[in-house]
């Protein structure tokens, strides 16, 4: 819990927005920047659960 | 004032909406994430529709000259696609698989009466202050 906060305290501040801001304000915009973030960080996020749901267990 | 009162009932809005759509449950987010295995396809619909509902509503908002209630708008002017948004989005992605929480939803969930929502909240204040200080360091 506290590293999954560190990684996204640090990676919003970093990228510029988390999942309200260049989820949903972003696309809502038709920003590119944003539906780059939204592809990465939803690609990262799934294969995070992909290597803690089936490859460590 | 009524700045004030209108953040108030965006702000009630925005949390009733995530409560309401689960996704302040983080097995529920685990499990939207969760493509290989038992997948859970709600979310996509909680962000499509809340996309829907920004792509129509900013078309009109965006045209008034000015907000209703502050003096002009404040938007984002950065347009390329440089390494800190992509290398930012990957390291946020990560965190946000780990746990199941982002920012929104955890905020909300603080008052649920588990401790992970709080311990997510406070790692998350410390990691931005980190970036903060690090890119300061750096430049």
């Amino acid at each position: 819990m506290l590293i999954g906060g560190l990684l996204v305290g640090f990676g919003t501040r970093m990228g510029n927005g988390c999942t309200s801001g260049h989820g949903v304000c972003g696309l809502g915009r038709l920003s590119w920047r944003s539906l780059v973030a939204v592809i990465t960080f939803l690609g990262t996020a799934m294969i995070t659960v992909f290597v803690t749901r089936h490859l460590l267990k | 004032m009524k700045q004030n009162l209108v953040a108030v009932i965006a702000g009630l809005l925005f949390g009733l909406g995530l409560s309401l759509s689960q996704m302040v449950d983080r097995s529920c987010v685990l499990g939207f994430l969760d493509v290989t295995g038992n997948w859970d396809a709600t979310l996509l619909f909680v962000l499509g529709g809340a996309v829907g509902v920004t792509v129509i509503a900013f078309r009109f908002v965006l045209r008034l000259p000015k907000p209703v209630y502050e003096e002009k708008f404040y938007l984002p002017k950065q347009q390329n696609i440089d390494v800190p948004l992509v290398l930012g989005a990957a390291i946020f992605g990560i965190g946000w698989g780990l746990s199941g929480y982002c920012p929104g939803p955890a905020i909300t969930g603080l008052i649920l009466g588990s401790w992970n929502p709080v311990l997510f909240v406070l790692a998350t204040i410390f990691g931005s202050l980190s970036y903060g200080y690090l890119s300061k360091r750096s430049t």
